[in-house]
């Protein structure tokens, strides 16, 4: 009789904790959803051997300032300048281009540009194509990620264009991921 | 003779115990008696998962089956009101707030601990709540979390920038269990 006595304490102690245990804790489930996109991103930096961004440098929103800009007369640091004597001058400066993408299995990218307004006085260009604010122009059908590209911005000025003209657009870059 | 002594010994030991939770009980009860009343709590502390002012993402609301669905996230998704999403390194993070109410029936103002953990691994992503890690292990994500008042928290996933549309489905499921402290 006493051994089942001792026995049952036994059986008792065990189920007390293990009661205890059960009891003292709460569980619950957060289920987390979500569906990633790809994407890339596009932003302007100064190029080493260009003009310095006035403003916006690293982001998709950026201002070059060329200066004062005349055919024979003084032009700013790595400021190219090409004269067609009697005609007209061109100054170009690179900006780079940088692009990256993010969850995104695209292998290259498609950079087009566009001139937000209409400029029927001069002529600008990037990367040696001639930009309006007509259909987009096709930069690089296949630019590399995640790396600057230089992309040369010009602008040619007719001499018939009268001293302290200021000229200013808008020119509009697309990335498309391939 | 050997199975004798053993039996014995267990018996001494077994009355050592017994007499200690005893003592302090003013009159001897019979064990089997006491046990129950001793360990088992008066009310068990439990939890919720609630919505919050600043965040509508949660589905089941005011139990302890939550759902939250970020929707389609990307690294260039705009800032929301019910979910953030920052640059990270060629990824991005993505986070949400989510509060717990915590009940306890005895009253007694007391705090628990909530303990979290990933049934499956989470890998390539990383999930984070209160900026603590979740893995396959078990640890406290959020300590004192007092009882009757909402608290809020946030959950965190970086998603690296290598992950791709191929395996884009984010779905995971956290497991919490509240600590009575």
């Amino acid at each position: 009789m006493k051994k089942h006595l001792v026995s049952f304490s036994l059986v008792l102690l065990f189920l007390g904790l293990a009661a205890a245990a059960q009891a003292d804790t709460a569980t619950g489930t957060l289920t987390v959803t979500a569906t990633v996109n790809s994407s890339i991103n596009l932003v302007f930096n100064t190029d080493a051997a260009g003009v310095p961004l006035a403003s916006g440098a690293g982001t998709n929103a950026a201002t070059l300032a060329f200066g004062n800009i005349s055919a024979y007369g003084v032009v700013a640091l790595n400021v190219t300048r090409t004269v067609v004597p009697g005609t007209s001058f061109t100054v170009s400066t690179p900006v780079d281009v940088l692009v990256t993408k993010a969850n995104s299995v695209s292998a290259n990218y498609t950079l087009k540009a566009q001139l937000g307004t209409a400029d029927a006085t001069n002529t600008w260009q990037v990367a040696g194509n001639t930009i309006t604010n007509g259909p987009a122009v096709t930069i690089t059908a296949t630019g590399a990620y995640g790396s600057n590209v230089p992309e040369a911005i010009a602008i040619t000025v007719p001499n018939t264009t009268a001293s302290g003209t200021l000229i200013s657009n808008t020119i509009n870059f697309t990335a498309t991921s391939n | 003779m050997k199975y004798d002594r053993s039996r014995s010994a267990v018996a001494i030991l077994i009355g050592l115990a017994t007499a200690v939770f005893c003592i302090g009980a003013g009159k001897p009860r019979r064990p089997s008696a006491r046990w129950p009343a001793a360990t088992v709590p008066q009310g068990a502390m439990s939890f919720a998962f609630v919505d919050l002012p600043s965040s509508s993402l949660l589905a089941g609301s005011g139990s302890a089956m939550g759902q939250i669905d970020l929707g389609r996230v990307s690294r260039s998704s705009p800032r929301e009101r019910d979910r953030t999403v920052r640059t990270a390194g060629s990824g991005f993070n993505v986070s949400t707030r989510f509060g717990i109410v915590v009940t306890d029936p005895t009253n007694q103002a007391r705090t628990a601990s909530l303990m979290a953990w990933l049934p499956v691994p989470s890998a390539p992503l990383t999930i984070r709540i209160d900026g603590i890690r979740v893995d396959s292990v078990a640890r406290v994500v959020c300590p004192h979390i007092p009882a009757g008042r909402i608290t809020a928290h946030r959950i965190d996933i970086s998603v690296p920038g290598d992950l791709t549309e191929e395996n884009a489905r984010v779905l995971n499921d956290i497991q919490f269990m509240l600590v009575p402290e």
